[in-house]
């Protein structure tokens, strides 16, 4: 397979630092380790590692989470990593976590972030409050598995220490009265999960709970990008919009929903979008570019790295790069074709598979971390972007 | 001060992963009576430790006679009855009988399955030296219970790794994982959604079912 070639940022200050060096800059005179300055927006995105992290600075040293990822053979949250490396008290300063849906990819290390970050408030997929899911997630009787287990531990911490977990769904306002008076002024809203999102998406999800002739109920695959939630945040003058996982879906549901919400809460358009979806066909509308998004854009987005090459495809990113006048994913050491071809090596018998033999590789050969950080002004101006890492502009 | 000092068993210190099984005997509101076996001397049913009442459960007390096991103990003094409360974590598990264990590292891929013919199945893997790589199963591998999942483009966790049975043979084992909760009986899953229910009165939320997620989204749009 060839891997787009792509060169360096044009005109940004690229570095690049070690896999292990993310987040644990120790040097002062590196102006990545710096934290911003209190009226500097940032959003920086983190992944592959073991999924998706954004982290955003929303002035005055107060920072939201969106999402948790870790390193590989790592259980620290990435975002725990970055905030402590620049001296920012993850305690005192980080004043939201928000979980957009609870795929294994968006979620790692979410139950450690929010025992850490005691102060911070804690907003978690309103889905969680549909009777079975809320049976995985607050009975202790069931181990949940992957990543309800996280939001499961979340809010077990949560509960033990007297603190709220709250509901995020569409058009609700995150941000509290006094982060909207503050200098620059800060507002939160989700955008998504619609009701008929969540209904859709619990449909899906009791398919997968076949009731079996005894009685016996089990849980099967399912994504639940059904019940991710975008978030549109707005510092001073700058927007940024984080479209999670969503994936376009019928009417009154996915990103045009999304749109609903959009305008019904008059919003401004984002000069900076995280993509939804890492970028795949299925994650995109229109109504996210023309409506929603100003000019110049910025996007940024994380790869995903599973079966069949994972996503971006090649086509997605020169779709991408037509759509934003910047583009920058976390890694871009492979984008693969549209079509991955199968390979031409005789089809395996997994009876004849024998262990030690190179047959198989193993799925820890996982992408490393890479950062996209994204600054700027929060009176206006434009962004500046820094790619660590792994991580590249495509466009 | 440990669990272990406290009480004279070999539960490590407050830091330790502890291995003991432990077995619920009584059970009264917020307490219970749990008995700690030795995990590596399970089959012998002989409680090397017995909890007082005392005994706090972080995770709620199972029925009586469930089996299960500690993972991390931890002691503290209460300042104000000066009566040792020993804090545990406790989670069921099927049965404490010795598992099996694997001892080589497991080569795990995710497939997502191609086509399904007759008994047999191929599925795709992604193979970082190779690319793509189709694979075929036989149907019957894939546990009965977990069939209903084997469908075009559903995934799966493919392992394959060396296990050395109890009595010290070894064999190579190939297994299919799709992800599930383990078998539950519906009297369990209606327990956990009533203390779900609890616990979400707590948290200040009201639970749904499907049907009131229409109903309010009918109500918002007319």
């Amino acid at each position: 397979m060839t891997a787009i070639e792509v060169g360096p940022a044009r005109g940004v200050d690229v570095r690049s630092l070690a896999d292990e060096d993310v987040g644990r800059v120790t040097n002062e005179d590196d102006r990545l380790a710096t934290s911003p300055g209190l009226e500097t927006v940032e959003l920086s995105l983190f992944g592959p590692g073991y999924g998706e992290c954004a982290v955003v600075h929303l002035g005055l040293g107060r920072w939201l989470i969106v999402d948790s990822c870790v390193q590989k053979k790592r259980s620290d949250p990435v975002a725990l990593d970055y905030l402590i490396g620049m001296g920012v008290d993850p305690v005192e300063q980080v004043t939201h976590i928000v979980v957009t849906h609870w795929d294994d990819d968006h979620i790692q290390g979410s139950a450690k972030l929010a025992a850490i970050c005691k102060k911070a408030e804690l907003w978690i997929p309103e889905a969680t409050r549909l009777r079975d899911v809320a049976a995985l997630v607050l009975s202790d009787e069931i181990e949940p598995q992957a990543g309800l287990k996280q939001l499961s531990e979340m809010v077990r911490t949560a509960r033990q220490t007297g603190r709220r977990v709250r509901l995020t769904k569409e058009e609700m306002e995150l941000s509290q009265a006094c982060l909207r008076s503050t200098d620059p002024p800060v507002s939160i809203y989700a955008l998504s999960p619609s009701d008929e999102d969540v209904q859709a998406g619990f449909r899906q999800l009791m398919r997968l709970i076949p009731t079996l002739p005894n009685g016996r109920r089990t849980v099967g695959r399912s994504r639940h990008n059904d019940f991710s939630v975008v978030l549109h945040v707005t510092v001073g003058n700058q927007v940024i919009l984080l479209g999670g996982d969503r994936e376009d879906r019928g009417p009154g549901r996915g990103w045009q929903s999304v749109h609903v919400a959009f305008r019904r809460r008059n919003l401004n358009r984002a000069s900076v979008y995280k993509v939804a979806h890492h970028g795949s066909q299925t994650g995109d509308n229109p109504s996210v570019w023309t409506e929603m998004a100003a000019r110049p854009l910025i996007a940024v987005l994380s790869p995903f790295n599973r079966v069949r090459g994972g996503l971006p495809r090649r086509s997605d990113v020169q779709r991408l790069c037509r759509r934003a006048e910047e583009v920058a994913a976390t890694s871009w050491v492979e984008i693969p074709p549209d079509n991955v071809p199968i390979s031409s090596d005789p089809i395996m018998d997994a009876d004849d598979v024998v262990v030690g033999e190179s047959t198989i590789s193993d799925e820890a050969a996982q992408p490393p971390l890479g950062q996209v950080r994204c600054r700027a002004n929060a009176r206006g101006g434009r962004w500046t972007i820094v790619t660590m890492g792994p991580a590249a502009q495509l466009c | 001060m440990t669990a272990g000092s406290e009480f004279g068993t070999p539960c490590g210190d407050e830091t330790t992963q502890s291995r003991l099984s432990t077995r619920v005997t009584t059970r009264a509101s917020a307490f219970a009576m749990v008995s700690v076996f030795d995990a590596e001397a399970a089959h012998k049913r002989a409680p090397v430790a017995v909890f007082a009442p005392t005994v706090a459960l972080l995770s709620r007390p199972k029925s009586p006679g469930a089996v299960g096991a500690i993972f991390g103990v931890t002691s503290e003094r209460s300042e104000a009855s000066d009566a040792s409360v020993v804090v545990v974590n406790a989670k069921l598990i099927d049965d404490a009988r010795p598992k099996t264990r694997f001892v080589s590292r497991r080569h795990t891929v995710t497939c997502e399955v191609e086509e399904v013919i007759g008994n047999r199945f191929t599925a795709i893997y992604w193979d970082d030296d190779r690319g793509a790589r189709r694979v075929r199963f036989r149907v019957d591998a894939v546990a009965e219970e977990d069939r209903p999942f084997l469908e075009e483009r559903a995934e799966f966790y493919w392992s394959v790794g060396d296990e050395v049975r109890e009595d010290g043979r070894k064999a190579t084992t190939s297994l299919i994982s799709f992800r599930r909760l383990s078998r539950l009986e519906s009297e369990r899953w209606h327990t956990a959604s009533r203390r779900a229910e609890e616990a979400a009165m707590d948290l200040g939320w009201a639970l749904v079912d499907c049907p009131e997620v229409a109903e309010s989204f009918n109500r918002r749009n007319g």
